[in-house]
């Protein structure tokens, strides 16, 4: 799925827009817990999470991760925005909790999908 | 060189992840299949973080060698009373603020255990910890022939992996699982379950 439609839809702003090349993902991972972040993540996959701290970008781009959502309506800290891009890594802040990002993405996701799929 | 050494420094939540990325890059730049270097780096990852996050700092050393890489991770931290308990999925001590991260979700030391073809751990309070793994970089698994691996003079045996990187469910038991009844500091995963 296009990272920018996924944005655009789940109404979240977009704070890194990311690499040109890296604006899909065919996964998607909720959670809090960075050892369950690492375990899940891909390449492919986008992280949604309350977590919110440099060290969260470091650790997606380990498992090179393209992109997060952010929770919330939070505003990241600079130095986060500033990780992200560093990384060509896309970034994005969903307005509303974790739990209806999730139900949001869900929908967008299922209405994605080809029908009949 | 094969052989690397990284300083980890306790605390340093900006820097934590550096030693791993690094890692990460050996392999890459070695031409380790992928799924190796996804293991190695989780259990890299996590191996990093308990150093951050409870030792005043410690050290990484990796050694690439044919086909595996082996990795140490030694620490001046307060060291582990009973290991065991630490190696049970949700057991943790780590501080709040760490926990505000992300961390202490009792996930890493069986994390890595999971992610690795072998690991052995060596703990006790006031020693500080040091645990090793391997993991191979290729297709072919020597667990399958019942080898070992000799590491710093340690032999460490070999467990089956599984195949799935996917979580277990709780009390259930897996090819990692510990030996019955290890001496008390320490642990290894040479025991090949169910």
């Amino acid at each position: 799925m296009n990272l920018t439609d996924l944005a655009r839809e789940i109404g979240a702003h977009v704070a890194a827009g990311g690499r040109p090349n890296c604006r899909a993902v065919d996964r998607v991972y909720a959670g809090d817990r960075i050892s369950d972040l690492l375990t899940h993540a891909s390449h492919t996959t986008l992280l949604v999470t309350n977590l919110s701290s440099a060290l969260l970008v470091c650790v997606a781009e380990l498992m090179d991760v393209p992109a997060i959502c952010l929770v919330g309506g939070q505003n990241p800290a600079p130095e986060i925005i500033a990780a992200a891009r560093s990384r060509g890594m896309f970034l994005m802040v969903s307005p509303v909790d974790l739990f209806e990002t999730c139900g949001r993405v869900h929908r967008c996701w299922n209405d994605a999908r080809p029908a009949g799929a | 060189m094969n052989a690397f050494t990284y300083i980890i420094a306790g605390g340093d939540y900006i820097r934590a992840g550096a030693a791993s990325r690094r890692l990460k890059e050996r392999l890459e730049a070695a031409g380790a299949a992928p799924d190796s270097v996804r293991r190695a780096v989780i259990a890299a990852c996590e191996a990093e973080m308990n150093v951050v996050v409870h030792a005043r700092g410690g050290r990484m050393e990796a050694r690439l060698a044919p086909g595996r890489i082996d990795v140490e991770v030694a620490d001046a931290g307060p060291g582990i009373a009973d290991v065991p308990l630490a190696m049970q999925e949700g057991y943790s001590t780590a501080p709040p603020e760490a926990r505000a991260l992300g961390f202490g979700a009792g996930m890493g030391l069986p994390s890595i255990r999971r992610a690795a073809d072998a690991f052995a751990i060596d703990s006790a309070p006031g020693r500080g910890t040091r645990l090793r793994f391997t993991v191979y970089l290729g297709a072919r698994c020597p667990a399958a022939a019942g080898e070992g691996v000799r590491f710093r003079g340690t032999r460490i045996m070999l467990s089956q992996r599984r195949e799935s990187m996917a979580p277990r469910r709780p009390g259930q038991g897996g090819p990692c699982r510990l030996p019955s009844g290890p001496p008390r500091g320490s642990a290894g995963s040479d025991a090949p379950g169910g």
